[in-house]
């Protein structure tokens, strides 16, 4: 029998450790002490910390989840809530301490930047360290800016919106999130305001034993249109680090958000991540979702359509490898009438990886002439691997055109045979077709990542029979 | 003249079913060769056995490829050898457009680097000769292409590899009028005196432009009898019964 | 109070797809037990080639059944009428090695049913094997079955369900022979207020396998129905097929419909698969139908039907074929 062994992506590109250089540490663990520290050396205002609070009693009363992977490895006493790293956040990458600044060198941020985006947030560990966006969008009224400094300077425009679209209730995480949560950007798009550049906020989290909290609130008035990238990695490390981020995205009439998110953890990271987005009438919400890293994922990105002829579509993929245990999925509640969604969603599993799609359509009473399509493809590259598809449809009207289906097995011989038979070897063949596989993220992904993306998704040739 | 294929004895296995019984066949380069048989008289197993589907198990005999021995060959090593095969169906691969393919296999079996923008005018150019839709290159490999579609483009990576030897495994008469021109018309632009085509057949519709020197009849797993081009038109009018009868 | 029919897999309460909540009385009786199999003890073989009405009294607890075997090919359609007002079966049926045999039970209630099935498919035996379920209204049923396939046994399923108010069906198949088969073929049609929960379960562990599942049903009035399809393809299966797929007719805008089909693969040279679609009958078909005479509800019903049939059509007619179809559209107040 044929198999292919397919190494571990390679991580090396992202697994550079700087020392853990820290101004402050907090102490590990989760209480009502920590929270209020983080308050303080935030200088934060009084309804921040009682939000902050308000989240740690919601939390602590909070069961842990009966579903999903096993979440046992995760011990908050061991996990450090906050590190500020030995930087202010600065406008420009000369002004960033020279071992952070060779961080991001290495990840190609300053230079994407240069090239062909319209703002950069970067975050080291708990807070910002630079942040800069274009002076012609600052004129237009965009703003673009850390998440602590939104609080100060725009703190009407942020008590509208922060924690509306995700509660502190929503589950065990995003309450441990609201309590500890730093940094993060927060964006703001005025009516009729199209960004022709993408915005990216890139989080590296290279302290160990420690959490990266931050939360991302993105308003896109009507008519407004913005590409926004999210890249994080983190070096790998023996002990488990936790990101329980947040996402919050509005969008509102008539405008159109396009998400990317390249998720490249390293092993030992945990990774429970919320994002949620909530559209309009006639507005557009498009996530495209690449995730790589972690040792357990559970991201359930999901669109709310609550105004009629909302749109969404989420393109996703997942590689699971040794040790990885990724469950991931997309949700979408069809809320008003005349809403549409396109799901795809890939994953490949090897080397023992597991590979979960959940996902979730709930189609309300009140939603007619929707249409919702669902396609999961699952991709296992050896027979120590799994995968699993475990959908939720919920419909709740008659008038809807919903279809859903699935799809998991190998590479099939025959393709490999003719790819063969033009000459490539075995593993040329396999890895031309899981590069095919990944092809409609790929090309969803601005030309840089998708670059990324490919030199990700690298196979080792170990080819032959038996 | 030194042979280009020499096959010699050949049995090969399928499921553990023997279905070449001591096949002989010998191609020199320039000629053009037609097999033809009755149904599962073993032709697509031989198309298949030659480029080493690993799905057909060789039990005796030898392939030498070029006065190289390929029998234990794995199939892209017999690929970059230069034999080429025309699939009777060949396999949709999604996420790779025609043209980002044929840079591929072209760059695997050269060695050498292919440039996009060269390569795009070369296709173009074969893309118009043999009446192609041109933005077939753009498409996704084979995916959702018709019958005729794959035929065509199995042709154009024919003539962007120019191997030494075509195998047209052509077992499946469903082709079109306009999918037989472009075969034609396809090999026509291919064929010269130091390479060689072996067309595996039921019918004879796509040999009537080609310059046939031998025709084989296969039955049982063997080849009973050859003879020139005109044989293929007996067996059209008269069927295979003489030979399966000599076959047994 | 606890959750009946529960999905087999990790998965969130708040989904809603375990929301059939069933009093402590029944739980002591088994009632919701997820995997039948313990709760049956075999009373003793006896070798009978035919057996028509049993029953059990309500008051029997579900820990004994009453076991067959069906030892030749010779009776073409072996039948087991349930029909008793308040009932709890318990039947097990072995159909020997090599035997060929068509097995029908018939089950009709007029208030509360609870029959738990457990059928072994010995090596190389062909069984089809047809649940006719034509319940009362207002009655209560739960339905248990749990099926075993040797190497080379080929079953049928052909689960037909109709009426009751609540209706909770457990289907659960495991594949442990190498070329087993399980085809199980169900139809559903829901009305009024009826709730339906149907939870289907393939596990394969045998190579060369087939587990296919094939759901179409419509839902009228405030039907609410929940169907979790499981096919579970365990390490080992190699070459084995699992096909899941569900249609779902959705024939009014108080009706509810839940679905969670679910592929669980551990095993790489598999082929997996899945397809639902839920949704109303097309408009242009409509248009259609109606351009050539048919009211709107004839030409809803019409394509309803049809829908079913391609699952009647499959049901060899050595079973009371007539009489379903005739079920069929009466249910469907199709009058022809």
């Amino acid at each position: 029998m044929n198999k292919t062994k397919v190494d571990d992506i390679n991580t090396a590109w992202f697994d550079f450790v700087d020392a853990d250089n820290f101004e402050f540490k907090m102490t590990a663990g989760i209480d009502e002490n920590i929270v209020r520290e983080i308050s303080k050396q935030k200088n934060e205002p009084q309804w921040v910390l009682d939000l902050r609070l308000k989240a740690l009693q919601i939390y602590e009363k909070l069961p842990m989840p009966t579903w999903g992977p096993d979440l046992s490895e995760l011990n908050m006493n061991e996990i450090s809530t906050y590190v500020r790293p030995r930087a202010k956040k600065q406008t420009s990458w000369d002004d960033v301490p020279e071992n952070i600044k060779q961080t991001f060198d290495k990840l190609g941020i300053p230079k994407a930047e240069r090239e062909y985006l319209a703002g950069v947030g970067a975050q080291y560990d708990s807070e910002v360290v630079y942040h800069s966006i274009k002076d012609e969008l600052i004129k237009k009224g965009v703003i673009y800016t850390d998440f602590d400094s939104a609080i100060r300077e725009y703190p009407d425009l942020v008590k509208k919106y922060f924690s509306k679209c995700t509660p502190l209730s929503e589950h065990k995480f995003i309450a441990l999130h609201y309590a500890v949560f730093s940094g993060g950007s927060f964006v703001y798009v005025p009516k009729g305001v199209k960004l022709d550049q993408p915005l990216q906020s890139y989080f590296r989290l290279n302290s160990p034993e420690s959490g990266q909290f931050e939360h991302t609130l993105i308003i896109v008035e009507e008519g407004a249109s913005l590409h926004f990238i999210e890249g994080c990695s983190a070096p790998k490390y023996s002990k488990i680090n936790l990101h329980a981020g947040c996402v919050e995205l509005f969008v509102m009439d008539g405008a159109t958000l396009r998400y990317s998110t390249i998720e490249n953890w390293a092993k030992n990271m945990m990774n429970l991540n919320t994002k949620k987005a909530i559209v309009g009438k006639d507005a557009n919400m498009i996530w495209v979702s690449g995730s790589f890293g972690s040792h357990i994922s559970m991201l359930y990105p999901m669109s709310i359509l609550s105004g009629e002829n909302a749109r969404t579509e989420y393109t996703g993929i997942s590689f699971a490898g040794a040790t990885q245990n990724l469950d991931t999925g997309f949700k979408v509640v069809h809320a008003a009438p005349h809403t549409k969604s396109i799901v795809s969603a890939k994953s490949i599993s090897k080397n023992g990886g597991i590979s979960t799609y959940r996902g979730l359509v709930r189609i309300m009473p009140n939603a007619a002439h929707s249409s919702c399509s669902v396609s999961c493809d699952g991709l296992m590259l050896d027979d120590i691997s799994r995968s699993d598809t475990i959908p939720v449809n919920d419909v709740g009207t008659a008038d809807v055109q919903f279809s859903h289906e699935a799809k998991v097995g190998k590479i099939s011989e025959k393709a490999i045979f003719y790819l063969m038979s033009r000459g490539l070897t075995r593993e040329d063949a396999v890895a031309l077709i899981v590069r095919g596989f990944a092809n409609p993220i790929s090309k969803e992904l601005p030309m840089e990542y998708a670059v990324e993306m490919n030199r990700l998704i690298n196979l080792e040739l170990v080819g032959g029979i038996g | 003249m030194k042979t280009l294929l020499e096959v010699k004895n050949l049995h090969a296995t399928a499921d553990e079913k023997t279905i070449l019984h001591g096949l002989n066949l010998s191609i020199c380069p320039g000629e053009t060769h037609v097999i033809m048989g009755p149904n599962g008289a073993g032709k697509s197993t031989l198309a298949n056995v030659i480029l080493g589907n690993p799905s057909y198990l060789k039990t005796k005999g030898t392939i030498k490829f070029d006065g190289q021995d390929i029998t234990n060959l794995q199939t892209d090593e017999i690929a970059r050898k230069g034999i080429f095969m025309s699939f009777q169906s060949p396999e949709e691969i999604p996420g790779i457009s025609v043209m980002n393919f044929v840079k591929t296999i072209k760059q695997k079996v050269t060695g050498k680097s292919v440039y996009l923008g060269d390569l795009k005018k070369e296709l173009d150019k074969n893309v118009k000769n043999l009446n192609m839709n041109s933005e077939l290159v753009s498409r996704d490999l084979n995916v959702g292409f018709s019958g005729g579609e794959k035929k065509k483009n199995e042709i154009l990576q024919m003539l962007e590899l120019n191997p030494k030897l075509v195998i047209l495994d052509e077992t499946d008469s469903g082709l079109d009028v306009d999918a037989i021109k472009t075969v034609s018309k396809g090999i026509a632009m291919y064929k010269n005196a130091s390479n060689a085509v072996l067309i595996i057949t039921h019918s004879t519709k796509i040999l009537k432009k080609l310059n046939v020197d031998y025709v084989h009849v296969l039955v049982n797993g063997k080849i009973v009898h050859t003879g020139n081009g005109t044989l293929a038109k007996e067996i059209e009018e008269n069927g295979y019964d003489k030979y399966i009868k000599k076959g047994k | 109070m606890k959750y009946v029919n529960p999905t087999p897999i990790r998965t969130s309460i708040n989904y809603g797809i375990n929301s059939f909540a069933v009093a402590d009385e029944l739980i002591n009786m088994g009632a919701v037990q997820y995997a039948p199999q313990t709760a049956l003890v075999p009373t003793g073989k006896s070798n009978v080639k035919y057996a028509n009405t049993l029953g059990q009294t309500f008051d029997d607890k579900l820990k004994f059944a009453h076991c067959y075997t069906i030892l030749d090919s010779s009776n073409k359609l072996v039948t087991f009428d349930f029909d008793n007002e308040n009932a709890t079966y318990n039947t097990y049926i072995t159909v020997s090695e090599n035997v060929n045999t068509n097995i029908l039970i018939n089950v009709k209630n007029s208030n509360f049913n609870f029959s738990a099935c457990k059928i072994d498919v010995c090596k190389n035996a062909h069984v089809n094997l047809m649940f006719l379920c034509n319940f009362d209204k207002n009655s209560t049923n739960f339905m248990q079955f749990d099926v075993n396939l040797s190497d080379f046994a080929k079953l049928n399923t052909y689960f037909i369900n109709f009426g009751s108010k609540t209706s909770v069906a457990n289907y659960h198949a495991n594949l442990n022979g190498e070329n087993s088969t399980n085809n199980l073929y169900s139809i559903y049609l829901g009305k009024d207020d009826n709730k339906l929960d149907l939870n289907f379960h393939m596990d394969v562990y045998g190579k060369n396998s087939n587990a296919i599942m094939k759901v179409i049903g419509a839902l009228q009035d405030s039907a609410d129905k929940h169907f979790k399809g499981t096919i579970n393809l365990h390490k080992g299966c190699t070459k084995s097929v699992g096909d899941e797929t569900e249609e779902c007719l959705m024939l009014s805008n108080t009706a509810h419909s839940i679905a969670m089909p679910n592929i669980l693969c551990d095993e790489e040279d598999v082929n997996g698969k899945h397809a639902t679609s839920v949704g109303k009958v097309d408009d242009k078909v409509l248009f259609y139908l109606m351009s050539r005479g048919l009211t709107k509800q004839e030409a809803i019903m019409l394509v309803v039907n049809a829908g079913f049939q391609n699952i009647i059509s499959l049901i060899p007619p050595v079973f009371p074929t007539t009489e379903i179809l005739k079920q069929t559209l009466k249910e469907l107040n199709y009058e022809n």
